[in-house]
């Protein structure tokens, strides 16, 4: 039997008044860091376990932690973040290496609140997360991204990385323009 | 993105049986949500009920418990994602047809190469004065002293004559 997971990464061009958008960007290969696995290890077997948090501090996750609310317009500590560095994944990377700051500045993004759907599907049997958050660049001049992430924060108010995508050649955010990001995780058979 | 679940099977020491995709059951997609998007699903537990899991999911079955940790079953129907339990669990004891569940352990986190894992490890001695042949494995888990099957797998017929012991090693994986 075959299983199915798949984590995937895209990224949309919105049109806030006709609500089109446009696909351009997906990769379906993205890869989840140490901490899903670390946090995966302390809820089986019910202990804490060390693991570092998007700050590079070892902290003790708790077991019985758990997501604690979605993050808010202009929080870019949280829920799906971006940044610029291009360095290939690693399961030592605790969080983005170069994150962009929320903002209407040089380089910055301007971050909207994020949010969460969770959908079942029977043919294929399947479940599917979507984690969403809406970017717009507001900065004077198109901003490259080469990387994305989701920060997980539970309610013992640690956040952890749970995955990070590097855009292979990097995505250009224009000027003015909105942009939807999405990862998708999906577990079926 | 791989999340594999690895399992392998050995008999007194000598691998019988190895895949490295077993098969997650709904449950464990309702765990997850609970966890790390804070929204409660209801699927089936083990006793055939709805139930919705808590955000912990405990895998760590104390020696002689049938209700968490790898357990094994002699039922031969097909594996299905909406599976809820194995579907003819072995019991622990002694008796015909009975094996002795242990603790089950863990290895923690480690990362080699590209893969980052940890590993549940269960053993299931047969005391029982007979062979037993063990026709599927699971994974069960312990939400708020509520258990869903949180994987099921087929593996080939795994003989163990009298005296034995079948170990179960599952590896949570994910790959670069």
């Amino acid at each position: 039997m075959e299983l199915a997971v798949k984590l995937t990464c895209q990224i949309f061009q919105v049109d806030p008044k006709t609500k089109k958008r446009k696909r351009i960007y997906r990769n379906e290969l993205d890869p989840l860091m140490s901490w899903f696995i670390d946090g995966f290890y302390a809820k089986f077997t019910n202990a804490t376990y060390n693991t570092k948090d998007t700050g590079g501090t070892s902290q003790n996750y708790n077991p019985a932690d758990s997501f604690y609310n979605v993050e808010a317009l202009g929080d870019a500590t949280r829920g799906i973040v971006v940044g610029t560095s291009s360095a290939a994944p690693s399961f030592s990377h605790y969080a983005l290496q170069s994150t962009i700051a929320h903002g209407t500045g040089s380089g910055q993004l301007y971050y909207y609140e994020g949010w969460r759907t969770n959908y079942i599907f029977t043919s294929p049997k399947k479940r599917q997360f979507v984690w969403q958050r809406l970017f717009r660049n507001l900065s004077g001049a198109d901003i490259t991204v080469n990387e994305i992430g989701y920060y997980y924060k539970g309610n013992y108010i640690l956040t952890f990385m749970m995955c990070r995508d590097v855009i292979s050649g990097g995505m250009t955010f224009q000027n003015g323009q909105y942009y939807l990001v999405q990862f998708v995780l999906e577990i079926g058979a | 993105m791989k999340l594999n679940l690895e399992v392998t099977a050995r008999v007194d020491g000598k691998e019988v049986y190895h895949t490295e995709h077993d098969g997650w059951c709904r449950a464990i997609a309702a765990w997850m949500s609970a966890w790390i998007m804070g929204i409660s699903v209801t699927v089936t537990n083990i006793s055939n009920g709805s139930a919705a899991p808590g955000n912990t999911m405990i895998c760590t079955g104390p020696a002689g418990n049938t209700n968490y940790g790898p357990v094994v079953g002699t039922g031969t129907g097909a594996y299905d994602f909406d599976n809820y339990a194995l579907g003819t669990l072995i019991a622990h004891g002694t008796g015909s047809g009975q094996l002795g569940y242990s603790i089950t352990t863990f290895n923690a986190p480690t990362t080699s190469g590209n893969d980052r894992y940890f590993e549940i490890i269960r053993t299931f001695q047969n005391n029982s004065g007979a062979q037993i042949t063990v026709n599927e494995i699971g994974l069960y888990g312990n939400s708020s002293s509520v258990y869903f099957c949180l994987a099921r797998d087929l593996p080939t017929a795994i003989d163990i004559p009298s005296g034995q012991t079948l170990t179960l090693t599952y590896k949570v994986k994910i790959t670069l």
